[in-house]
């Protein structure tokens, strides 16, 4: 049985390569490819992370780094920017050298440098 | 929902497809269900990031296939325990066979053009023997105004002649307790009208099981559309214009 952290640098190193190869921007038959920024990011409120994250927030990720949009208020975007950062920490991946970009309804933008540390949660932490 | 589908989700070495898997939670269920189950999601990427790990970190030792690029899926292990295919791959996937492909709460929220390629998916591409769709379906006309909504699916899920109905049933009560009880803010404003009940026709639970095309009846077909359609339009009230393409 692989270990917690070779298990955590594997799936990382798999989802990273998986994203570097992925296209950044345009459409398919088969809906948005993902990375981009071609709607409002208010559009994101009814995508298919309802019910996965905290509610009306998207992640997305742009030229190697990773990004959320908050189609909020800047008040509660800041809020659940403590409540994504948390999450995507329990997720395991390295937002160590990522910028975190926040961007309101109003567009206002506050980038976030982090050198936050990971952490872990058991296999079943969703087990309910 | 397992519960739904645990004929085939209980079958050895079952094969099941599900777009638009979200975290991960039903995949979950039926690999618990059935350790003899493959799986193969269909997602946008950040989502895959989330159901890979989430999937990845509750079965340790299965074995994972995570899809890079057109070669890989060329070279497709469906083996594997789990199969994570990127949405933007998609129309390259080659004829496959599926004893079941699962779409609960996506299809319904996708543009319908993107809704009818995935059903072309299902329909032409691959080899699918059931089918179960839990979907909003018809586009409100609540939603008419959205800015964020009217690109959504109309008539969300056409099925084509060659499927047996096996069930449907409007909101199930499973759906209807996540609906009143469950849920986000954002979710039960769409099926709960001002004064606290809820819309119990805005879901659509579908299963239908795919007819041999040697099979195909076209005159049955037709007289059972004339006959669906008589009963479609007994209806008092239509949830708007978009019933029908």
């Amino acid at each position: 049985m692989a270990t917690i952290d070779s298990l955590e640098r594997d799936i990382v190193s798999d989802l990273q390569s998986a994203f570097d190869q992925a296209p950044l921007a345009g459409h398919t038959r088969f809906g948005r490819k993902s990375k981009i920024w071609s709607r409002p990011a208010v559009q994101f409120r009814k995508g298919l992370f309802q019910g996965c994250l905290v509610d009306g927030i998207r992640e997305l990720q742009l030229d190697g780094e990773l990004a959320y949009t908050f189609p909020t208020n800047s008040v509660q975007g800041g809020h659940i920017l403590e409540q994504q950062l948390e999450y995507l920490h329990t997720l395991h991946l390295d937002l160590q050298t990522c910028r975190r970009t926040y961007v309101s309804q109003q567009s206002q933008t506050l980038n976030i440098s982090s050198t936050s540390t990971i952490a872990r949660f058991p296999p079943n932490f969703y087990a309910d | 929902m397992s519960q739904r589908v645990d004929d085939f989700l209980s079958r050895q070495q079952s094969s099941v497809l599900e777009i638009g898997a979200g975290l991960g939670g039903f995949a979950r269920v039926a690999k618990l269900r059935n350790p003899s189950i493959r799986y193969v999601i269909v997602d946008l990427l950040d989502t895959i990031a989330l159901s890979y790990t989430f999937l990845r970190l509750n079965f340790p030792d299965a074995r994972f296939m995570l899809v890079h690029n057109r070669a890989e899926l060329a070279e497709l292990d469906l083996s594997a325990d789990f199969v994570f295919i990127p949405a933007h791959l998609v129309e390259d996937i080659e004829r496959t066979h599926f004893d079941l492909v699962i779409n609960s709460f996506s299809l319904g929220e996708m543009p319908q053009a993107v809704v009818d390629s995935y059903m072309d998916l299902i329909q032409e591409t691959l080899e699918v023997n059931r089918f179960y769709s839990l979907n909003r379906y018809l586009q409100h006309e609540k939603f008419a105004d959205w800015a964020d909504e009217s690109d959504q699916a109309s008539y969300s899920t056409p099925l084509d002649s060659t499927w047996n109905l096996l069930s449907w049933e409007f909101c199930p009560p499973f759906v209807q307790r996540h609906l009143v009880s469950g849920g986000s803010k954002w979710i039960r404003s769409q099926y709960i009208g001002a004064g606290g009940e809820l819309d119990s026709t805005a879901t659509l639970e579908l299963y239908v099981e795919r007819r041999p095309y040697s099979q195909d009846d076209p005159d049955g077909n037709r007289a059972r559309s004339d006959e669906l359609l008589d009963k479609a339009l007994g209806f008092g009230t239509l949830r708007g214009a978009k019933w029908h393409r």
